[in-house]
């Protein structure tokens, strides 16, 4: 081997790489394959997701603990100033 | 996934699924088996499919999506309860014809020094061992054709050297 790595050593590293999976067959049933992968999301993802969720989950609920009385307030008045603004807008196109 | 052409990728799997396979039995680390690889790389060109648009060679891509999903491999799936893809259509079945015992030694040397290698290098000793142009090499993995050229120049030095002393 060494021998013939000294001789065309690249060569010879490309044949064996591509001898490589000789041992294996690979047989793939297509119709079947496009079935399930039409179906599947795949098992790693579904695992991503639900462990996304568990972070946000938490997080989520100690945010809306965190959002004082007083920003409650404030965000209700611009709501009611936003109303009023909008009814009054409406209330001017309606004249013209 | 409407876009899916069922012959295309018929086509492109069953031409493409020796080279998958190839880069799958590099990137396979204890737990994973390339046979799982193998299918959650088929999954991820199933996906990946639609926004191909064909400024590229389709072999180029499907190497890159292969090199990308066996190279995080490891963080992916190499944590305990975390599944790859199983595909049911897919069988691996062991040849009759074993191969020779020399060919298998030389096998295995050349994969256990490729595994050696640093990330970049190995992608890059993987494409070119599966006779990609530096050019392509370089538009797989980001780098200029001469500094393509360049890292093959070191890499297969230090490849020729690990598997020379293995097989010696």
């Amino acid at each position: 081997m060494t021998e013939q790595i000294n001789k065309e050593p690249w060569e010879e590293l490309k044949e064996i790489w591509n001898n490589s999976t000789q041992g294996e067959q690979i047989n793939i049933q297509f119709s079947k394959l496009i079935e399930e992968l039409k179906q599947g999301t795949s098992q790693w993802e579904k695992d991503a997701i639900k462990k996304d969720m568990a972070i946000l989950k938490p997080s989520l609920e100690s945010f809306k603990s965190k959002v004082s009385s007083r920003e409650k307030e404030l965000i209700n008045k611009d709501l009611k100033m936003f109303n009023k603004i909008l009814k009054k807008c409406m209330r001017w196109f309606k004249k013209k | 996934m409407q876009k899916h052409s069922k012959i295309n990728f018929e086509q492109i799997l069953e031409e493409n699924k020796g080279s998958i396979y190839r880069i799958c039995k590099i990137y396979a680390v204890n737990p994973i088996e390339p046979q799982d690889l193998f299918q959650e790389v088929v999954y991820q060109l199933w996906k990946a499919l639609p926004t191909f648009k064909g400024k590229s060679k389709i072999n180029t891509w499907i190497y890159s999506i292969a090199l990308n999903v066996c190279g995080r491999a490891n963080t992916r799936f190499g944590k305990k309860n975390s599944k790859t893809t199983q595909l049911e259509a897919i069988e691996f079945i062991p040849k009759a014809d074993n191969i020779a015992l020399e060919e298998e030694l030389k096998i295995t040397a050349l994969r256990a020094c490729i595994a050696l290698l640093k990330e970049e290098e190995r992608a890059i000793v993987i494409l070119s061992l599966e006779g990609l142009k530096y050019k392509e090499i370089g538009e797989i993995t980001g780098l200029t054709e001469n500094h393509v050229a360049v890292k093959m120049k070191r890499i297969k030095k230090i490849l020729l050297h690990c598997i020379t002393q293995k097989i010696k």
